[in-house]
C-alpha cells in the first residue's frame, strides 16, 4: 500500500492576509517531513491546511490524486495532533482515552498503546496531576487508537525528554514502515529523523 | 455510526462533571423549597407560581451548563479532533443539541410530576406543563448553543452570553406559561432549530480555522 501527498504552489490566507505562498512539495509512503521556521512563519497554518481545517487557500493539496479542496468526505486518512492536548482535566487518563475511542469509533485494546507510550502507571491518575510532558504523551496516544495514513504533528517534541523523543521516533518509524506518512513541525534542537525538510521562512510573508 | 458515539460521549462527560443530571433536577427542587419561605403557606397561589418556576429553572439549568456544549471542547482542542472524524458539521451540531437537552432538560421534566404533587397542582395541569416544557425546552437549548457557538473565540464570555440569550427566551416563557399554546412552542422550537443550526455551523467553520 503506497500513499502519496502532493502539494502544488500553495498560497494560504488568513483574514485577507497572505501567510505563505509558492509552497510546493511531494512526500511518499515511508517518509517523514520536518517543517521548520520562525515563530509566526505559518508552520501550524500549513499543517492545519493539509489537515483540512483551513479552506481559504489557492493551489492544490492532492492525496493519492484526490483534490482535498473538492473533497467533502471525512478526512479519516489524516490525524492531526495540535498543540492543545485535547484532555479533559477532571477525568483520569483511562477515561480520556475511552472518550477518544468513542470519537474515533474503535474498541481497540489500549494495553499495547499504553506500553508503547510508557503511560501505564498514569492510567488512573487525574489529568490535572500530570506534568506537561506526561500530558503530551497521553495526547499522542490518539495516533495509535485508530489507524490513519497521514500523521500531522504540531510541535510533538515540546516538553518531551530525550528518552521519550526516542520513543516517539520508534512509533513514527513503525507507522512509516506500514506505508504511512508523517509531517511534523519543530523548533527545538533535537530532531527526529526526516527525509524532507521545509523551511517556512522561504515561503512566509511577514 | 459515530453520530451516536458523539451523543454518548457528551452524556458521559456531562455525567462525570460536577454539574451532572442530579444538578439539574436538584436545582428545580431547591428553588421550589425556597418558595414557601418567600410567599408564605397560603395554598392555592402556589399552583400559579409553579409554571413560572419550572420555566425559570429550565432556563437557568441550560444557561449554567452552556460552556459544556462547544466551549470546553474548543478550548482543550477536542473540537479539532471531532471535526476531523465526522463527515458533516450538521451532525456534530445536532449531536451537541441532543446531548445537552438530554442532560439538562429531561431530569427537570422527570421531576415535574413529583414537584407538582407537592404543590397541589392537578394531574391535568401537570400533564399540560410537561407537554409545554417538552416542546419548548429544545428551542431554548438550540438558541443557547447557537449563541455560545458564536462567542467561541472570546474567553470569559459567560456574562455576555447570558445577556444575549435571556431576551431570546422571553417568547418561550410567555407562551410556556399559557397552557394551551403547545403548538406555538413547537413552532418556536422549530424556528430556533433552523436559526441555530446555521449559526452554529457558521461559527464552527469560522473558529476551526
Amino acid at each position: 500500500m503506497s500513499n502519496k501527498l502532493i502539494i502544488k504552489n500553495l498560497e494560504c490566507f488568513r483574514e485577507e492576509r497572505t501567510i505563505f505562498q509558492r509552497l510546493s512539495c511531494e512526500i511518499e509512503s515511508n517518509q517523514t517531513m520536518l517543517v521548520r521556521g520562525k515563530n509566526g512563519s505559518g508552520k501550524t497554518s500549513f499543517l492545519r491546511l493539509v489537515a483540512g481545517y483551513l479552506k481559504n487557500y489557492n493551489g492544490k493539496v492532492l492525496f493519492n490524486d484526490n483534490d482535498l479542496q473538492q473533497n467533502n468526505e471525512p478526512l479519516t486518512d489524516f490525524r492531526f495532533i495540535g498543540q492543545k492536548n485535547s484532555l479533559k482535566d477532571n477525568l483520569t487518563v483511562r477515561k480520556n482515552i475511552e472518550m477518544w475511542q468513542l470519537i474515533y469509533h474503535t474498541k481497540k485494546d489500549i494495553n499495547k498503546i499504553v506500553d508503547l507510550l510508557d503511560i501505564r502507571m498514569l492510567l488512573n491518575k487525574d489529568i490535572n496531576t500530570l506534568s506537561d510532558g506526561q500530558k503530551k504523551r497521553v495526547s499522542l496516544s490518539r495516533l495509535l487508537i485508530s489507524k490513519a495514513k497521514v500523521w500531522l504533528l504540531d510541535e510533538p517534541l515540546v516538553y518531551l525528554d530525550l528518552n521519550k523523543v526516542k520513543l516517539l521516533q520508534d512509533i513514527i518509524l513503525q507507522h512509516n514502515d506500514a506505508g504511512g506518512i508523517t509531517l511534523y513541525t519543530s523548533n527545538t534542537n533535537i530532531d527526529l529523523n526526516y527525509d524532507h525538510l521545509i523551511n517556512m521562512d522561504d515561503y512566509a510573508i511577514l | 455510526m459515530p453520530f451516536y458515539n458523539l451523543i454518548i460521549r457528551d452524556l458521559k462527560l456531562a455525567f462525570f462533571s460536577s454539574t451532572n443530571f442530579l444538578f439539574a433536577a436538584s436545582f428545580l427542587i431547591l428553588i421550589l423549597i425556597l418558595v414557601p419561605f418567600v410567599f408564605g403557606t397560603n395554598v392555592g397561589s402556589f399552583s400559579i407560581l409553579f409554571t413560572g418556576f419550572i420555566w425559570i429553572s429550565i432556563a437557568l439549568s441550560i444557561l449554567l451548563t452552556l460552556d459544556r456544549v462547544f466551549n470546553s471542547d474548543y478550548e482543550d482542542g477536542n473540537l479539532d479532533t471531532i471535526i476531523l472524524t465526522q463527515q458533516s458539521l450538521e451532525l456534530i451540531v445536532c449531536s451537541k443539541f441532543i446531548s445537552h437537552w438530554i442532560a439538562n432538560c429531561i431530569p427537570i421534566i422527570i421531576v415535574i410530576p413529583i414537584a407538582g404533587l407537592l404543590f397541589e397542582v392537578g394531574i391535568q395541569d401537570i400533564l399540560n406543563i410537561i407537554l409545554n416544557v417538552s416542546l419548548g425546552s429544545p428551542g431554548m437549548v438550540f438558541i443557547g448553543s447557537a449563541i455560545s457557538a458564536l462567542t467561541l473565540g472570546s474567553k470569559r464570555a459567560g456574562i455576555y452570553k447570558t445577556i444575549i440569550i435571556v431576551p431570546l427566551y422571553i417568547p418561550f416563557i410567555i407562551f410556556g406559561s399559557n397552557q394551551e399554546s403547545g403548538l406555538v412552542l413547537l413552532g418556536l422550537s422549530m424556528t430556533a432549530f433552523v436559526f441555530s443550526l446555521f449559526t452554529s455551523i457558521y461559527s464552527l467553520r469560522l473558529y476551526a480555522e
